[in-house]
């Protein structure tokens, strides 16, 4: 975005030169189509999303306009590259390049209506900021019979100048960029390790002592000890494996999503996400109140899968055995809400927003393990449905709620035409009831 | 001595997966083959006559697609995919190809040993369905297209009888969502998910105790539908 601001401004003060130049020149017919030209370049610019791509719609035009080829060259460390053409065919030959690198070492314009090369029929404009070059532009007038007029040379100086300033910008925009995303990288990888080190410990200790002391044949353990040692392992084997599933989600999320919406029913939805986690709700009370008329929801179902089980994970980790959760919805304007309720020990309410933040953990519940990362994940997935997610905890030590809104349609997806409806035959039972339900 | 079950093949690379599996299977009476590799695999699947293939779909030297897409050109031989490749578009990609079954890694051995049990099924079967589907309650007539649930009969639209019938029929495996809509609704309806999942509420709302925690008709998320295998 900053970038297309540069490059706006840089046309805008084009222009002025332009019409500057404009004014004082004689010819009202060559003003006019100078600036239909700098006005048809600003909107070509406006669409283009990288610099080459610009640089190349600048060429194409400042080649039409002159009559001319046109070839136009950024430095990198001293090196001039070929980043534009006009038309896309051409390409200079090694001897007419050689001046280009001439021009761009002396800072100095070359070519043809210059004092160097003036046999060439080439002309190399150094394209300077702050008396530094960054590249050249070439137009090979000599080809061009008409003579161009000294305004038309003014244009092109300024055009020249106006150029490098667009070129040294985005040059910087870009540094500045890379060392943001290294930045950020390293951060993340710093952070990443040490939940690795610490989070992952925990689970694999336990797996490492209990498969360990079953192994040891100096003790016997009796039937109940031994599965206790047993299910102590699967059950941090199922905690580490959503560990690395939310690992993954993170980086999906890093990456840039790729939803794969569909139409879901949040029942059908929230069955599949509760049948993963019997082990875990065993020793809670689920409630589940989901209206019969709730709206379908247009979500990626896999996605949303991952959403609830975090919730339900946290409301199972951050409460104690025999309390209950539950799980309702409800259907608002234009969208659904989710309600997912604990009786755990709840969240102060200077964390309720910091607690969506990534490796954030309230600070009193050190001694759970986990992440960090489950909320900010399911952040991500809602927001990246265009939803909201967000959580209320009347007061420490009196439960959590986390509530999701999701758009959805006003009315379930049409099933207008629905194959059923024009059936006359039933299997069993009466047509009429039948058809009632359907369409209430 | 106890008679062996069956000759179950895993091509899995890795050593503590084959292991794992040699271990559960023979203590359950299969007889357990073993490949490293697609090219191992093939040479087992010709000379030796398995009657399943446990299949990771990351093998060293060929893709477990390939594996699937030769061993379909001459055999019906059922293949239970087990990897972790957990992209949805493998799991219905393996299942398009003719997997009969997939099962996530990590892995449940309790999941895996029904799904195999399912699987096995169907191959004896596979000369004629069984006319009655009974799971703990629910019990289907495929005959006279009567559904009974606690003795109690139990009263379905056409649709809502061809779904249920369509998923018991393959009771234990999973069916894609285009592989349901396109047996039910027919071929034109094949990406119109949502009349299946309209209809799969309706037949939960009449055949579930419990709707939100289905025990008949299990979600497989991102892909698809399964019934719950019958209960011999």
């Amino acid at each position: 975005m900053i970038f297309f601001g540069i490059l706006f401004a840089v046309f805008i003060s084009i222009i002025w030169l332009a019409v500057k130049a404009g004014r004082e020149a004689a010819d009202a017919k060559e003003r006019e189509a100078q600036t239909a030209f700098l006005y048809s370049l600003i909107r070509e610019i406006a669409v283009s999303a990288k610099l080459e791509n610009a640089l190349q719609v600048i060429a194409e035009r400042v080649g039409e306009m002159f009559h001319c080829n046109l070839v136009l060259f950024v430095a990198e460390n001293g090196v001039l590259h070929q980043i534009a053409q006009y038309p896309s065919s051409i390409k200079m030959d090694e001897s007419d390049s050689a001046k280009a690198l001439w021009a761009f070492q002396n800072n100095q314009s070359a070519g043809c209506r210059t004092s160097f090369f003036s046999g060439s029929e080439w002309l190399f404009l150094p394209l300077e900021v702050e008396g530094h070059p960054v590249g050249i532009l070439s137009l090979a007038l000599k080809q061009n019979e008409e003579i161009i007029s000294a305004k038309q040379e003014g244009f092109l100086e300024a055009a020249a100048a106006q150029l490098g300033i667009v070129i040294e910008r985005a040059r910087h925009l870009k540094v500045i960029e890379e060392a943001r995303f290294a930045n950020e990288a390293r951060k993340l990888e710093t952070t990443l390790l040490s939940c690795v080190s610490h989070d992952f410990r925990t689970p694999i200790s336990s797996i490492l002592g209990a498969s360990t002391s079953l192994l040891n044949e100096e003790v016997l353990y009796n039937s109940a000890s031994q599965k206790e040692l047993l299910l102590t392992i699967r059950d941090e084997a199922e905690r580490l494996n959503r560990f690395v599933m939310n690992l993954l989600d993170m980086m999906k999320l890093k990456s840039g999503l790729k939803l794969n919406q569909e139409w879901v029913d949040f029942q059908d939805l929230l069955g599949s996400s509760i049948s993963r986690l019997t082990n875990l709700l065993e020793n809670r009370r689920v409630v589940i109140d989901i209206p019969p008329d709730l709206p379908m929801l247009f979500v990626d179902f896999v996605l949303f899968d991952h959403v609830l089980l975090n919730l339900l994970d946290n409301a199972v980790k951050y409460s104690s055995e025999g309390s209950y959760i539950t799980i309702s919805a409800r259907k608002g304007i234009n969208s659904v809400q989710i309600e997912i309720q604990d009786e755990g020990i709840g969240v102060p309410v200077t964390e309720l927003d910091l607690i969506f933040e990534e490796f954030y953990r309230v600070k009193r519940t050190s001694s759970i393990s986990g992440t960090g990362l489950g909320l900010s994940i399911c952040r991500g997935i809602v927001q990246a449905h265009g939803g909201r997610i967000f959580i209320t905890s009347p007061d420490s030590g009196k439960g959590t709620s986390v509530i999701l809104e999701i758009s959805s349609a006003d009315q379930n997806p049409a099933i207008m035409d629905d194959p059923d409806r024009t059936e006359e035959q039933m299997v069993t039972g009466s047509i009429f009831s039948e058809r009632l339900r359907l369409s209430s | 001595m106890v008679e062996k079950l069956a000759k179950i093949l895993v091509v899995d690379d890795e050593i503590q997966i084959r292991r794992l599996l040699r271990v559960s299977l023979t203590a359950h009476h299969y007889d357990v083959l073993e490949a490293v590799s697609g090219a191992e695999a093939s040479e087992a699947l010709a000379s030796e006559n398995p009657d399943l293939m446990i299949l990771d779909l990351g093998l060293p030297d060929e893709d477990g697609f390939a594996v699937i897409r030769k061993l379909r050109e001459w055999s019906k031989l059922p293949v239970i995919v087990l990897s972790v490749r957990s992209q949805e578009k493998d799991k219905i990609l393996a299942l398009d190809l003719g997997a009969n079954d997939y099962v996530d890694k990590p892995f449940n051995m309790g999941e895996l040993l029904a799904r195999i049990r399912a699987v096995l099924r169907q191959k004896i079967q596979s000369e004629g369905v069984d006319p009655v589907f009974q799971c703990g309650e629910l019990r289907i007539d495929f005959v006279k297209r009567l559904v009974v649930l606690e003795a109690q009969e139990i009263k379905l639209t056409p649709k809502e009888y061809e779904l249920l019938r369509v998923l018991a029929v393959k009771a234990g495996r999973v069916l894609t969502h285009q592989q349901l809509l396109r047996e039910v609704w027919g071929e034109e309806f094949r990406d119109d998910t949502q009349y299946l999942r309209v209809y799969v509420r309706q037949l939960r709302q009449k055949i579930e105790k419990n709707p939100a925690v289905p025990f008949y008709i299990l979600t497989e998320p991102g892909v698809g539908y399964r019934m719950r295998a019958a209960i011999p």
